[in-house]
């Protein structure tokens, strides 16, 4: 009996993986009818400003996790947002991408298996059956996967910085100014950021740095394009080890890899963030728990404001 | 044997191929039809194999008919290379090895030996797939070499020098006289793919770098819009 459920399992993992390339692909071959012509007003997915409309001197992106469902944000994401809106009033904030899709739609949208996801969805909000839950950040992890690997990843990138793209142009981006731009990737988030950086870089030829929270990235070419990464990690937190283990160019061995040239340049800051965890309870974002009197969220919306409020004075 | 019977006896001399030991070889040229079988092992192989690769169908954005005829020709293209092969080793065997085997048992032993390869499609696995292509290339080369030095009755060593030299003959032909049967095979697969073809990694990134800059235009969305039933902006997520 056990033998039967691991080979269910792996099958399940195997066929998974299977699919996972085959959004991003089929998107790219035209197999979903989706070309890459202008979309028409009205028929995009919500490409939502977080503290309304502004004229920027900076545009910040955010990718989040891969418990990310749908455009729509988790209430201690949006509380990330909102705290990051109050402390950069003259700075526009995008938090709406799904950046697990390269189409920009949310898994409980129009999918073969949107009511499954939706259902997946409601244990996870609800706290129940988290086993069952945890398939959404499988099958959002799978899409890391796709994007870290190079045969997909250009696929991807040039996806989802078209995704990424609409959302600033949407927001009122001005290509005649062309404002810097502010990745903030959260955990895979960070990976989906970095396949999309060379295609925004031509596209807007403007400056982007990527703000890590906790990322799990591998040494992707992205990183050459990017003017500097801030990675923030906690003590409690092991999940980014990960990604430096499973990732062959993070290692130091890899003399020639982007992340070690990247490093060597000095372009890569590590920030402690003192004992917080990954995710759930006593996270990066979660409000109920303090270090020194103050709750996680707010030391991570204070750190990466003051991280942003850098970036902006080395710009002018 | 009727048809089910050939299929199961299929599988079970793939599945022995992955490991072969002399028995199995013993048992496997007693079969009837085990040419067919070697011919089908690499037609097989060669289709799995055009899966795993098939992301450059993709990013050459070939249409989802042609794509399936592209996997088609692929195999009958890999069933003609592994032919040319399988002379190629007689070949080497013959000339430099004073090998009197006759060319369809070498046909049998090279083709059943691709059965690793029938695991190729495993190749499109994100991030697992590139290292996977390597085993199972090697897992191949071990079976070839153990097939060989059976079929030919000599030692390993000098069963994987007559597979190098084979495909070193077979690499060099395609670049000489096999020039017109390497454009028939370029020109058949880039009449099913239904585009010019580009296969090389620099080209397929001009693919998909070809029109960036602001032309950096958004997909369309062009799909119904279904509000999700479970909202989440008040929930905190678990």
């Amino acid at each position: 009996m056990i033998a039967l459920l691991v080979t269910v399992a792996v099958m399940a993992v195997v066929v998974s993986l299977f699919l996972a390339p085959l959004e991003a692909l089929g998107w790219w071959a035209g197999w979903f009818g989706e070309g890459l012509d202008e979309p028409e007003e009205g028929d995009a997915a919500d490409y939502t400003v977080v503290g309304g409309a502004k004229a920027p001197r900076l545009y910040i992106v955010y990718l989040d996790g891969i418990a990310k469902v749908d455009n729509d944000n988790y209430e201690d994401v949006q509380g990330l947002l909102d705290g990051l809106d109050a402390g950069l009033p003259e700075i526009t904030i995008l938090g709406d991408v799904m950046p697990y899709s390269v189409r920009n739609v949310g898994l409980t949208r129009d999918r073969p298996f949107s009511r499954f996801w939706r259902k997946m969805l409601e244990f996870k909000v609800e706290g129940r059956q988290s086993l069952l839950a945890f398939s959404i950040n499988m099958r959002n992890l799978l899409q890391v996967l796709v994007a870290a690997d190079s045969r997909y990843g250009p696929v991807y990138g040039r996806g989802e910085a078209q995704v990424i793209l609409t959302s600033l142009l949407r927001s009122g981006y001005d290509l005649a100014t062309r404002p810097p731009l502010v990745i903030v990737g959260y955990s895979g988030g960070v990976q989906i950021g970095l396949v999309a950086t060379p295609f925004l870089k031509r596209a807007l030829g403007t400056q982007i740095t990527m703000i890590s929270l906790a990322g799990v990235m591998s040494s992707d070419p992205g990183l050459a394009y990017l003017e500097h990464l801030y990675h923030l990690e906690g003590s409690s937190d092991s999940v980014p080890a990960y990604g430096r283990v499973m990732f062959p160019g993070r290692w130091r061995v890899w003399w020639g890899s982007h992340w070690n040239k990247l490093r060597r340049d000095g372009k890569v800051t590590t920030i402690a963030m003192g004992p917080m965890k990954h995710n759930g309870t006593g996270s990066y974002i979660d409000d109920e728990h303090f270090i020194d009197g103050n709750d996680h969220r707010s030391i991570t919306t204070a750190k990466i404001i003051e991280l942003v409020k850098v970036i902006e004075a080395r710009q002018t | 044997m009727n048809g089910w019977e050939q299929v199961i006896t299929f599988f079970r001399v793939a599945g022995e191929m992955l490991a072969p030991s002399t028995d199995d070889f013993i048992a496997i040229f007693g079969l009837e039809g085990s040419l067919e079988m070697a011919l089908t092992v690499a037609a097989l192989a060669g289709l799995s194999e055009a899966i795993g690769e098939s992301a450059v169908l993709f990013i050459n954005r070939v249409r989802f008919r042609r794509f399936l005829l592209s996997l088609f020709i692929s195999a009958i293209i890999f069933v003609f290379t592994y032919l040319f092969f399988a002379v190629s080793i007689n070949a080497i065997a013959r000339l430099a090895f004073d090998s009197g085997v006759p060319f369809r048992a070498i046909a049998i032993v090279v083709g059943l030996s691709y059965a690793p390869r029938l695991l190729g499609f495993l190749v499109f696995l994100p991030y697992l797939g590139v290292p996977l292509y390597v085993v199972l290339n090697l897992w191949t080369v071990l079976v070839m070499m153990e097939s060989v030095a059976w079929a030919l009755a000599m030692g390993p060593a000098q069963a994987l020098a007559c597979i190098l030299l084979g495909g070193l003959l077979l690499f060099t032909l395609q670049r000489s006289v096999g020039r017109p049967v390497t454009a028939a095979a370029r020109w058949a697969m880039r009449r099913a793919a239904g585009v010019p073809l580009v296969t090389d990694r620099k080209g397929l990134y001009a693919l998909l770098d070809g029109r960036p800059d602001t032309g950096l235009r958004p997909a369309i969305l062009r799909r119904r819009y279904r509000p999700p039933a479970a909202r989440i902006s008040r929930r905190r997520r678990v």
